[in-house]
């Protein structure tokens, strides 16, 4: 088999390697050709191990754990593969109704987690390539006018003003119950949003999908930062998992039934692929602040180094535009940071592209609003960009087997 | 025994099935030989042959230490002349006898499912005057048992 990493220059050469050296492993199509000693042809259809992959399934197999005092799929390195749906709960629709409806979701993403088929899965055979998948559930501001719950609301937790420049589609806004679900399996993603549809249909209508992709699994080396369809290095900044920082910006600790939960806000960005591609590389970067080559900052340092916004160049002009995007997302106070973790959208020809910017927030308001504002006042990049969706919902904590996603608010 | 990963096929009205795994924690084989539900006026075990559900003969036997998989298309209880809709999300509660005297309860949770519409023949118990649940279950729409 090949090593992880190499990239054979031609894929007939490690293909040649693979038959020679380790069929074993090869899978039954690679066996029977050999066995036949004959020049293999499979079937397109087949997948057979490619250059830098195990070829071992290893992947799809691999599980995140669904239990825990956070919900996954937040903290969770983002996955190559990612749809949001956005549910509309039925009019008339009872507390009663949303707790059955969160048993029945949490019961689906314990099971697919797992790579094992939900209760009444349309198609079990699809259930059993979790690839990393996560779901992740949060509450837009209409439950919150469910029998008795208004009290427990967070302040926050009102549907985003609409912004400067917004041209916003209600077909892409809002909604009742947000699902974030992402895996490294395009396919796994659709068969989870088929079983959590299946689930809601009896309480909600569907609002709103979107769908959205990264890299696929292994194409980049681990831990690079990927790139959007305008080519910018996106997501360098950004809290790191596992540290008191990041629990600082993420982890609500208020009202009581959100400690551990989370704010998450969506926005849906169109972008102007023509037009961005008609600037010159250097106006490209000015707009942002950061290079194309690898993202590092034009005020110099590595693509991990912070942009310094003091910086001047020899005729005493800041180098880092004051309209750049950089710029003006920076922090003005230390509790304005957010996590980033946007997704790609569309087919990536001019008129379908864009980014489904999603962050997480332990409180929104204080920390996405402000930052927003400014970009949507002076950003440069909003000549390339249009916002034609949002949505933000309050993200429950985990949940512990046995338990349920939302338990904490709604057996308050 | 057990019934474990239960679920049933929420319907409005008529009959609907129940499903998952029976296990047979014992070191002896036990036969399932009819059940009860407030949720139901009659409880069958059914098995699916040629595309038909009928009632099995005997009943649902689990190997001493073993499993038998009760799913749409194969093995299951049948829950008929419903009392009320089943919705989605509703636990239901049913009663399972076993040939050694004894019962158990199973709290088996409603889902949405569009499959599991075999035809019934016959049996011949009643609720069948009662099938506008077809909604449910199309194909057994045009089904007319002797009741
Ligand atoms: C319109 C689509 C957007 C694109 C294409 C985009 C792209 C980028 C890029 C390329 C960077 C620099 C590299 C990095 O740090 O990841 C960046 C940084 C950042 N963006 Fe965006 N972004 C978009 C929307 C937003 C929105 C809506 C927000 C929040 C309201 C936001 C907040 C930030 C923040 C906080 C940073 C880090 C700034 C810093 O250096 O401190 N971005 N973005
Ligand atoms: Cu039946």
């Amino acid at each position: 088999m090949t090593e992880p990493g190499d990239n054979g220059s031609a894929s007939g050469f490690s293909r040649r390697r693979l038959l020679l050296g380790g069929a074993a492993i090869g899978g039954s199509a690679a066996l029977v050709g050999a066995a036949a000693g004959a020049a293999v042809a499979t079937s397109v259809n087949q997948r057979d191990q490619q250059p830098g992959d195990s070829g071992t399934g290893a992947l799809g197999e691999s599980t995140v754990d669904p239990y825990g005092p956070h919900q996954a799929g937040i903290a969770t390195p983002a996955q190559a593969s990612a749809a949001i749906a956005s549910f509309s709960l039925r009019p008339g629709s009872s507390r009663t109704d949303l707790v059955k409806l969160m048993k029945l979701l949490s019961d689906d993403i314990e099971r697919l987690a797992a790579g094992e088929p939900a209760l009444a899965d349309p198609v079990p055979e699809l259930a059993a390539v979790p690839a990393n998948l996560t779901v992740t559930v949060g509450f837009g501001p209409g439950v919150f006018s469910l029998d008795g719950l208004a009290p427990y609301r967070p302040e926050w937790l009102v549907d985003l003003p609409v912004f400067a420049g917004d041209e916003i589609d209600p077909a892409f806004t809002g909604g009742d119950i947000l699902v974030q679900i992402c895996s490294d399996d395009p396919l796994t993603v659709g068969h989870t949003l088929r079983v959590v549809s299946n689930d809601a249909a009896a309480f909600t209508t569907t609002r709103w999908i979107q769908q959205g992709f990264h890299n696929a699994p292994g194409a980049l080396p681990s831990g690079t930062v990927g790139r959007n369809l305008f080519g910018q290095v996106d997501g360098i900044v950004n809290p790191t998992p596992g540290t008191a920082d990041f629990d600082e910006v993420v982890w609500s600790d208020a009202p009581a039934w959100l400690v551990g939960g989370t704010g998450m806000v969506v926005r849906r960005v169109e972008f102007e692929l023509e037009t961005w591609t008609q600037l010159d590389r250097a106006g490209r970067e000015e707009i942002i602040g950061r290079n194309l080559s690898d993202g590092a900052p034009l005020s110099g340092g590595t693509p991990e180094s912070q942009v310094d916004l003091d910086a001047v160049d020899e005729r005493g002009l800041s180098v880092i535009a004051p309209t750049a995007h950089a710029r003006l997302a920076a922090p003005t106070n230390p509790r304005e940071r957010i996590l980033r973790r946007p997704y790609n959208f569309g087919t990536g020809v001019a008129g379908d592209a864009g980014q489904i910017f999603v962050a997480f927030a332990a409180d929104p308001a204080e920390q996405f609003v402000g930052i927003q504002r400014r970009l949507a006042e002076s950003d440069l990049l909003n000549t390339w960009v249009t916002y034609t969706g949002s949505a933000i919902a309050a993200v429950p904590p985990g949940f512990s087997p046995g338990g349920w996603i939302g338990e904490t608010l709604l057996e308050a | 025994m057990t019934l474990t990963d239960a679920w049933v096929k929420a319907a409005d009205s008529g009959m609907t099935g129940e499903f998952g795994v029976l296990t047979n924690s014992g070191d002896e084989e036990v036969t399932i030989v009819g059940g009860s539900s407030p949720a139901a006026g009659v409880v069958e075990l059914h098995e699916v042959a040629d595309g038909q559900m009928k009632a099995i003969d005997g009943g649902f036997v689990v190997p001493a230490g073993g499993t038998l998989t009760l799913e749409p298309g194969g093995y299951h209880v049948m829950l008929m002349q419903l009392t009320g809709p089943i919705a989605p999300g509703d636990e239901v509660t049913t009663t399972l006898e076993c040939s050694t005297g004894g019962s158990f309860e199973v709290v088996a949770t409603a889902k949405e499912f569009a499959g599991g519409n075999e035809e019934y023949v016959g049996g011949g118990m009643g609720g069948m005057d009662d099938m506008n649940g077809a909604s449910q279950m199309p194909s057994m729409d045009g089904s007319q048992p002797a009741g």
